[in-house]
C-alpha cells in the first residue's frame, strides 16, 4: 500500500484517500504520491470514459500529475503522456525541463468551486474533462486547448483578426508584480507607458498551421525559429536593446512581441495571426548587457561595445506571457454560443427597450448594426436607457452605435439620425439601409411607425418589440421571412390574443384609452419604473432577436414579469396569414382565423343562415382595415334557411370588453353573416339593405364599416370607408401565398 | 444507443445485447458462479440478466453458439423451454426466436443442458417456429425426412454461412447480423459441417448513419477463423470481417490464434489471415473483449494464455484501443459487467463510478 501519510495538503490527501479506498472502482489509479517543499504531487492514471470517435486523441489511461499546494491554492493538472496532443494545444507553459502539458480544467474561481469540490468530485471532474476533450464538446472542434500558463506569468491582451500595421501598448496595469498589458494599432496611444519598451518582430512570411510548435524560452530558440520564417532577429534585437539602454529607456522592462501570419496553406492569404510575447528578465540595460551590446561601469555609467561580445544566447531566458486576444464579432459569437452566420440588422428606435436590446444583443457580435433616431437624449433617459452622462445631448442613435462598438474589437454599429416618419434628405440613406438588412427591428414604441414600415417594400423581413403600458411585458412580434404575415397584420392579431385570453387580460391595464398603447417609457415620469425591469425584459428581447436569426416564421410572443417576484412567463400567441383586398383607396385584410370562424360557425349552423359581427382594427393615416375575427350570433338571433337576423344579446358589453382590453385598438367593424348550400355569395336584396343600413350608420363617423358574406365555397365582402366603397371575393380554401 | 454487455463469469460467454428500439438478443448464457461461495467474483448472472429486462419476459433472440458448458450453463434453468411443461413457469425467461448451430439438433450422445437445450432446439425446429438454424448439411435433411417432415418445409428456418439473418433488419433495428460459421463443406460423402461447429457471428450496429462493428467468436480454433477469413476475402467481404469490437475466440486462448499450435514464448504469434484479420480490420480505438478468468502471469494449460492476451494487448495498442478481460474489469477484486454504448461516436465502454449515487440506488444494510 502506497503511504500517503507524508502529504500535508488535505485535498492531495483526500484524493488520494479515494482512489485508494473508493467502495466502488474509481476509474482511476493512484501511482505515486510525493509530498515536496510547498506542494504535494499525486500521480495518476486515469481512466475517462471514451466513445471511440474523438476529435482529440485521448486515450483509455491517460496519465496526470495533479500538483496541491500546501496553501489552499487552486491544484495544477498537467497531462504527463509523452505524445500527449501537444499540437492542438496553445500553450505557452509547456516548455523547459517539463515535457508536459498544463490543462485548464476549472472553469469557475477557485473559491466558489473549492467549496463543494470533494475528492471524488475532482477526480470525476478530471475524467469528464479528458471525455469531452476527446469528443470535442470541451472545446469547438478546430479550436486550440486553452493554455495555462503559470499563475505568475504576465499578461498580455493583443488584437483579435488581423494584426495592425505597426503595433504599440496600449495599456498596463500591475498587480502584485503582475504586469496586464494591452497592444494596439501604433499612434492612438495618448500615454505610453513609461517602463515598457516594445520590440515588435512581424514575420513577413505566412506559416502553415501546425508548423508552428511549442514556444522558444530563450534568444536562442527563438533566433532560430525566426531564421525559419525568415527573419533574423539577432541584429535587429541587439540594436534595440544597446539603443534602449544608452537612451532614455535604459531602465525600461523589454517586451519582445512576435506576430506571426498563418494560412490553412501554403500560398493562401493570412488567416489568423498568432502571437508570442516575451519578457526578459531584467531591465534592457540589462539584456543589452547580456547581449554583449554595451557593458556597465561600477558607477553605472553605460558603454556601448563596438564591436559587440560574443554571447550564448541560449542563456538568455525569455519568459513567456499569456496571451489573450480582443474579441471580434465572430469570437464573440463563438462564445456566446451563437453558431449562425452574422446579420445585418436596422434598428428603428434607440430608446429605453432599443438601446437595451441592442447593447445587449451586440454583446454576441451577431450582427451589425444601422441604428436610425431622431431623438436627443437628456438627462432622465440614463436611468432607462443604455446611456451614460457623456452621452447626454447627443442624437440617441449616436450614443447607442457609439455603446456598441465600445464593445467588440471592431465597430459594428453605423447610425442615422432621422424621422422615419419625416424623413427629409435622409429618405435615400434609410430606404438603403432598410433594404440592406436581413432584418428590420422596430424598438420605436409607434403603432405608426410600425405600420410605415409594414407598408414599406424594402425591408426583407420586420420585427417589433415593445413594452406594454405598465412596463412589466414585452411583445415581441415577427414577420417570416417571406413577409407572408405583414408586420401591421400580426399586430392586430396580437391585440386580439390579448383580448381573448385570460392571462392577458391585465395587459393594457394604465393605458390611457384610446391614446396610448405603450409605455412612453422614457417620457413618461409621472410612473416610476425600475431599471431593472427594463433590463430583464431587455434581455428577452435579446434573446428574441437572436433567436429570429433561425426563426423564420412569423410570431407573435409575449413575456410577462411578475415585479415581486421577479418570475418571466412567456406567452406564444397564435398568428395566420391574412387575405388581402385592394380597394384602391384603401386596403383591406382578413385574417385567417376570421375565414375559419366564419367557416366552422356557418357549417354548424346549416342549413340555417348565422351570422355575427366582424372585429379589428383600422388606421385612418394608412386607410388600412384588418379584420382579425368575428364573433358568433348572439343568443336572440334569427337564423333562418333562407335569413339571418343578428341579435344583440350581450353583444355590446362585448364589444365594450373587447375595445377596453385592447385600448380601443379592437372594435366592432361591421357585420357577417352565412348563405345556405348551394346558394352563391352574391349579396340579396335584404344584404344591399344591410350594407346601407351600414353606411348610413358609420361612413358620417370616418371609420371604416364592412358586410361579408360566407359561402360554401368563398366569401364576399363589402366595405366602405367615408365616401370609398369596395367588393370582392376570396376562396374558401387557405393560400399560403396571398 | 444500443448496449452491448458482458458478464464477469469466469471463463464463460454471455453477451446481452439491447438495441435501440428495445428489441434484445443473447448469445450465450453461462451462470458458473458458484452459488454456495460468498467470495466468488463472478456474477449472479440471472439477477444481472433479469435487471437488465426490467418489466420484460422475453428475449427476441437467444442464441447458443454450442453446448458446451462454458456457453449454456444452467440455461436450461432460467428459460421457459417450450417441448415439456417442466420448464415452463412464469418466472422464466421465454425465448422468442432460438439461434443454434446445426450440430445442435445433430449432435448425438450428449448429457445434461445440453441435451435439453438440443430438445428444445429440436422441438422448435420439428414445429417450424421460433428457431433459427446455421448451416445445411446432409444430416440435416436426413434428420427430417427420418421425422416425416419434407425438408423444403424447413428451410426458412435454416440460414446459410455468408448470409443475414431475417430476424433484424438494419433499417428498423438499427443492426444486422452476418453469419460466418458453421459453414457446411462439400466433401466426397456429402455436405458436412465442421469447423468446430460454433457460430461465429458479425454484427453491424447502426446509429444515425454511424456504422459499428462487433464480432463475436464463440470457441472457435485458429484453423476455422483462418478458413473464415479466406472464404470472406475470397467473396470480397472483408467488410464484413471489420470490427469495431471483437470478443476474442476462447477466452484469449492461443489455440485460436496460432495455425501451429505455438503458444509462443511471450506472445502469441498468429497465422497471417488471422494477423490481417485482428491488425487490418480492427478500427481506431477499438475494444477487444477477453470473456475470462484474469490472465495469469504464469503458463497456463487453460486459456486465457498470457501469450495470447499478450497479442491482443499489441493489437490493442496498435488501434489506440483496449483489451478488456470480463474478471479484470473494472478490477479483479470485484469485477462488473462490462457495458458498451454503441452511439453515433461509436463504440464506448462505460465508466461509472460509485459514491452516493450507488448507495442511493441500493438497499441499506440493517441497522441494529
Amino acid at each position: 500500500m502506497m503511504d500517503i501519510s507524508a502529504l500535508r495538503s488535505a485535498l492531495a490527501k483526500g484524493v488520494a484517500t479515494y482512489l485508494l479506498n473508493a467502495a466502488d472502482y474509481p476509474h482511476a489509479k493512484l501511482v505515486g504520491a510525493k509530498s515536496h517543499d510547498g506542494f504535494d504531487l499525486l500521480e495518476i492514471m486515469l481512466e475517462p470514459q471514451l466513445s471511440q470517435k474523438r476529435v482529440v486523441r485521448i486515450l483509455d489511461q491517460e496519465p496526470i500529475e495533479i500538483f496541491f499546494s500546501h496553501g489552499d491554492a487552486v491544484p495544477h493538472v498537467w497531462a504527463t503522456r509523452a505524445d500527449f496532443p501537444i499540437d492542438a494545444v496553445h500553450t505557452t507553459a509547456a516548455t523547459g525541463v517539463l515535457r508536459s502539458v498544463a490543462l485548464c480544467v476549472w472553469e469557475e474561481s477557485w473559491p466558489d468551486l473549492k467549496r463543494q469540490l470533494t475528492p471524488q468530485a475532482l477526480v470525476e471532474r478530471l475524467r469528464s474533462w479528458f471525455s469531452r476533450l476527446a469528443e470535442g464538446s470541451l472545446h469547438q472542434v478546430g479550436q486550440p486547448l486553452e493554455p495555462l500558463i503559470p499563475a505568475a506569468s504576465h499578461t498580455l491582451i493583443v488584437p483579435g483578426g488581423e494584426c495592425p500595421e505597426r503595433l504599440e501598448i496600449a495599456g498596463s496595469f500591475k498587480r502584485d508584480g503582475q504586469m496586464f498589458l494591452s497592444l494596439g494599432p501604433a499612434g492612438l496611444t495618448k500615454e505610453k507607458p513609461a517602463d515598457l519598451d516594445l520590440l515588435e518582430i512581424r514575420v513577413r512570411q505566412p506559416q502553415t498551421h501546425g508548423a508552428l510548435g511549442s514556444t522558444p524560452d530563450n534568444v536562442a530558440e527563438l533566433t532560430t525559429r525566426l531564421t525559419k520564417m525568415g527573419e533574423d532577429l539577432q541584429p535587429r534585437l541587439s540594436d534595440w536593446a544597446r539603443a534602449g539602454a544608452i537612451g532614455t529607456s535604459a531602465k525600461s522592462i523589454p517586451l519582445i512581441v512576435v506576430s506571426v501570419p498563418k494560412v490553412a496553406e501554403e500560398g493562401d492569404e493570412a488567416e489568423e495571426w498568432e502571437y508570442w510575447a516575451f519578457t526578459t528578465r531584467g531591465t534592457i540595460t540589462d539584456l543589452a548587457d547580456d547581449l554583449g551590446q554595451i557593458y556597465v561601469e561600477p558607477n553605472g555609467s553605460i558603454f556601448q561595445r563596438i564591436p559587440g561580445a560574443t554571447v550564448d544566447s541560449n542563456e538568455i531566458k525569455l519568459d513567456p506571457m499569456r496571451l489573450v486576444k480582443r474579441l471580434t464579432r465572430a469570437e464573440a459569437r463563438r462564445m456566446s454560443g451563437f453558431q449562425r452566420p452574422e446579420t445585418r440588422l436596422v434598428a428603428i428606435g434607440a430608446g429605453a427597450i432599443g438601446s437595451n436590446v441592442i447593447v445587449d444583443s451586440a454583446h454576441t457580435g451577431f450582427a451589425t448594426w444601422t441604428v436610425i433616431d431622431n431623438d436627443v437624449a437628456l438627462p432622465h433617459n440614463t436611468v432607462r436607457q443604455h446611456l451614460g452622462n457623456d452621452g447626454v445631448g447627443h442624437p440617441k442613435a449616436a450614443v447607442t452605435s457609439a455603446e456598441v462598438n465600445f464593445l467588440l474589437q471592431e465597430p459594428s454599429a453605423k447610425f442615422i439620425v432621422a424621422d422615419l416618419l419625416d424623413e427629409g434628405d435622409k429618405a435615400k440613406a434609410i430606404a438603403d439601409s432598410l433594404s440592406a438588412a436581413d432584418l428590420t427591428i422596430d424598438f420605436s414604441a409607434s403603432p405608426a411607425v410600425l405600420g410605415n414600415l409594414a407598408d414599406r417594400a424594402e425591408p426583407r423581413r420586420l420585427a417589433s418589440m415593445f413594452f406594454n403600458p405598465a412596463g412589466d411585458q414585452l411583445v415581441a412580434l415577427a414577420e417570416d421571412e417571406k413577409r407572408y404575415a405583414r408586420l401591421d397584420e400580426i399586430e392586430a392579431q396580437y391585440y386580439w390574443a390579448v383580448a381573448v385570453s385570460p392571462e392577458l387580460s391585465s395587459h393594457f391595464d394604465d393605458g390611457r384609452l384610446g391614446f396610448l398603447r405603450y409605455a412612453n417609457a422614457c417620457q413618461d415620469l409621472s410612473r416610476p419604473l425600475p431599471p431593472w425591469q427594463i433590463q430583464a425584459l431587455s434581455a428577452i428581447g435579446a434573446k428574441r432577436l437572436l433567436d429570429l436569426t433561425s426563426d423564420k416564421s412569423a410570431s407573435a410572443r409575449i413575456w410577462r414579469l411578475d415585479p415581486d417576484s421577479g418570475s418571466i412567463q412567456a406567452f406564444q400567441l397564435p398568428v395566420s396569414q391574412s387575405r388581402r383586398f385592394d380597394g384602391g383607396e384603401f386596403r383591406i385584410s382578413f385574417s385567417e382565423l376570421a375565414v375559419g370562424s366564419m367557416t366552422r360557425l356557418r357549417e354548424q349552423g346549416l342549413p340555417n343562415e348565422t351570422g355575427g359581427i366582424l372585429i379589428g382594427s383600422f388606421d385612418t393615416s394608412r386607410q388600412i382595415v384588418h379584420v382579425v375575427d368575428v364573433l358568433a350570433a348572439p343568443p336572440d338571433s334569427e337564423q333562418r334557411p333562407t335569413y339571418f337576423v343578428r341579435g344583440k344579446k350581450d353583444l355590446l358589453p362585448a364589444v365594450e370588453g373587447i375595445a377596453a382590453r385592447t385600448v380601443n385598438n379592437l372594435q366592432y367593424l361591421g357585420e357577417w353573416h352565412s348563405h345556405p348550400r348551394g346558394a352563391s355569395t352574391m349579396p340579396s336584396g335584404d344584404d344591399r339593405n344591410v350594407f346601407a343600413y351600414l353606411a348610413r350608420h358609420l361612413a358620417p363617423t370616418g371609420q371604416p364599416f364592412g358586410m361579408t358574406i360566407c359561402g360554401q365555397k368563398d366569401f364576399r365582402i363589402l366595405f366602405g370607408w367615408n365616401e370609398m366603397r369596395f367588393e370582392g371575393t376570396s376562396s374558401l380554401l387557405a393560400s399560403t401565398v396571398p | 444507443m444500443h448496449v452491448v454487455r458482458f458478464f464477469p463469469i469466469g471463463n464463460g460467454d454471455c453477451c446481452f445485447i439491447e438495441l435501440e428500439n428495445g428489441r434484445t438478443i443473447l448469445f450465450d448464457y453461462a451462470d458458473l458462479r458458484d452459488p454456495n461461495d460468498d467470495e466468488d467474483p463472478r456474477c449472479d448472472l440471472l439477477k444481472e440478466l433479469k435487471a437488465c429486462l426490467g418489466d420484460r419476459k422475453e428475449i427476441d433472440v437467444v442464441a447458443f453458439t454450442h453446448f458446451d458448458r462454458d456457453h449454456c450453463h444452467r440455461a436450461k434453468e432460467v428459460f421457459y423451454l417450450e417441448y415439456a411443461d417442466k420448464y415452463q413457469s412464469d418466472d422464466r425467461i421465454k425465448i422468442k426466436t432460438l439461434w443454434v448451430p446445426a450440430n445442435a439438433v445433430l449432435e448425438k450422445g450428449v448429457k445434461g443442458q445440453a441435451r435439453t437445450l438440443r430438445a428444445e432446439a429440436r422441438h422448435r425446429f420439428l414445429e417450424g417456429e421460433g428457431v433459427r438454424v446455421f448451416s445445411r448439411p446432409d444430416s440435416l435433411d436426413q434428420f427430417l425426412k427420418d421425422r416425416e417432415i419434407d425438408p423444403a418445409k424447413r428451410r426458412n428456418r435454416i440460414s446459410d454461412a455468408g448470409t443475414i439473418c431475417p430476424e433484424f433488419n438494419i433499417d428498423h433495428d438499427g443492426v444486422e447480423f452476418f453469419v460466418h460459421s458453421p459453414f457446411a463443406e462439400r466433401t466426397d460423402d456429402g455436405v458436412k459441417v465442421r469447423n468446430d461447429d460454433a457460430i461465429f457471428m458479425h454484427a453491424t450496429f447502426r446509429v444515425s448513419g454511424q456504422d459499428t462493428k462487433l464480432i463475436l467468436s464463440a470457441d472457435l480454433g485458429a484453423q476455422t477463423i483462418d478458413e473464415i477469413v479466406r472464404i470472406t476475402r475470397h467473396y470480397k467481404n472483408d467488410a464484413r470481417l471489420e470490427w469495431d469490437v471483437n470478443n476474442v475466440p476462447h477466452h484469449s486462448s492461443y489455440k485460436s490464434l496460432s495455425i501451429d499450435g505455438e503458444k509462443g514464448e511471450d506472445e502469441t504469434v498468429p497465422g497471417d489471415r488471422l494477423k490481417w484479420l485482428y491488425e487490418e480490420q480492427g478500427k481506431s480505438f477499438s475494444i477487444l473483449v477477453s470473456t475470462s478468468d484474469p490472465v495469469p502471469s504464469d503458463d497456463t494449460v487453460q486459456p486465457p494464455h498470457r501469450q495470447a492476451a499478450n497479442y491482443y494487448r499489441s493489437v490493442a495498442k496498435k488501434h489506440s484501443g483496449q483489451y478488456v478481460v470480463t474478471m479484470e474489469h473494472p478490477t479483479q477484486i470485484a469485477p462488473k459487467p462490462l457495458v458498451i454504448n454503441i452511439g453515433t461516436n461509436g463504440a464506448s465502454v462505460k465508466k461509472l463510478t460509485g459514491g452516493q449515487a450507488s448507495v442511493v440506488a441500493a438497499a441499506a444494510p440493517r441497522a441494529g
